[in-house]
């Protein structure tokens, strides 16, 4: 059914116009409180002010999140880089046979010995190099 | 009705100062409509208390939503249906539905030239308190904020036919508990 027909209804209940009449009168008799104004308004700023507040915090965690996600795996792998760059260079340097001729005369091993260790010792930096690399 | 569009667009515009200027644009809006919603949440929550509780509840919503506020098409109804939920929340936290018979939570205006029709607004107002709160609604809508049933059914998001029927339910109360007031006034 329309809105007009129920509009018209309205109008054309009969009997009820006096009562209507009565309760329309009635209806500027309930004032709110003096202090509901200064309560309401003082409460949305609060909320406001919270909410801003919030939306703040929020962004500067955001931020910190995304830096950290951002930042973290290149600092990473800065540092990692650096480590296996310190490493590659050791394992340049490294001199078999100098390592071989210390391990003979420090620990009087005997220099085939003395060789297999130092080899040993080489291919093992090798092995740490090529996992810290992967 | 034209009251009632023009009063919408009143709180249209309301709405869009807030947008604008943010909560500050708040008190334009309370003193807009803080009566009509405090008087439509009493017949609600059945204390003026709670019923003020319900309206700065439903302000400091919108003050918070003021751009969503701003962009809903029937701002005033939304306002209304606003109100209408916090104060249902109140009742159902205080399970306050019993019928309070006095008026003294109510902070009545007491104009010089109404103080003889008093009586007649007491009776009113402990007339509207005796009926049941979903008639008591319709009433305040279509004769106080003169909505028509279809604007009501939307705020109470029920069919008009239902709201009508109410609205005529209502009526028939009224008219027995108010007939003496009714030949008072007759008389004067």
């Amino acid at each position: 059914m329309s809105n007009f027909t129920y509009d018209r209804h309205d109008c054309e209940w009969e009997g009820f116009d006096s009562i209507e009449s009565l309760v329309s009168a009635a209806c500027g008799y309930v004032q709110p409180t003096d202090d509901l104004r200064p309560r309401t308004l003082e409460a949305a700023r609060a909320s406001c002010r919270q909410r801003r507040w919030n939306s703040r915090v929020g962004s500067l965690a955001l931020t910190i999140v995304l830096l950290a996600m951002c930042g973290f795996p290149h600092w990473g792998a800065t540092f990692q880089g650096e480590q296996i760059a310190r490493a590659s260079e050791a394992i340049r340097h490294f001199d078999l046979h100098q390592q071989a001729s210390l391990r003979t005369i420090r620990a009087g091993f005997d220099p085939s010995w003395s060789l297999f260790e130092a080899f040993f010792e080489l291919r093992k930096k090798q092995a740490a190099l090529f996992d810290t690399a992967m | 009705m034209g009251g009632n569009c023009s009063f919408s667009d009143e709180v249209k515009s309301c709405a869009v100062r807030m947008a604008e200027s943010g909560v500050a644009a708040l008190a334009g809006l309370f003193d807009l409509t803080s009566q009509r919603l405090v008087r439509y949440a009493t017949t609600i929550t059945r204390n003026q208390h709670d019923a003020e509780d319900a309206v700065q509840a439903a302000l400091v919503q919108v003050a918070r939503q003021q751009y969503r506020f701003c962009q809903v098409v029937h701002p005033w109804s939304y306002l209304l249906r606003m109100v209408r939920n916090e104060a249902l929340v109140i009742v159902r936290r205080k399970r306050r539905w019993s019928f309070v018979a006095n008026l003294s939570d109510l902070l009545t205006r007491k104009l010089v030239d109404e103080v003889e029709r008093e009586e007649s607004f007491r009776a009113v107002w402990s007339a509207l308190r005796a009926l049941p709160v979903e008639q008591a609604e319709v009433v305040v809508l279509k004769i106080w904020e003169e909505m028509t049933f279809a604007q009501i059914g939307d705020i109470l998001e029920l069919s008009a036919h239902t709201v009508a029927s109410r609205y005529r339910y209502a009526m028939k109360k009224l008219s027995g508990k108010l007939a003496p007031s009714v030949r008072e006034s007759v008389h004067e």
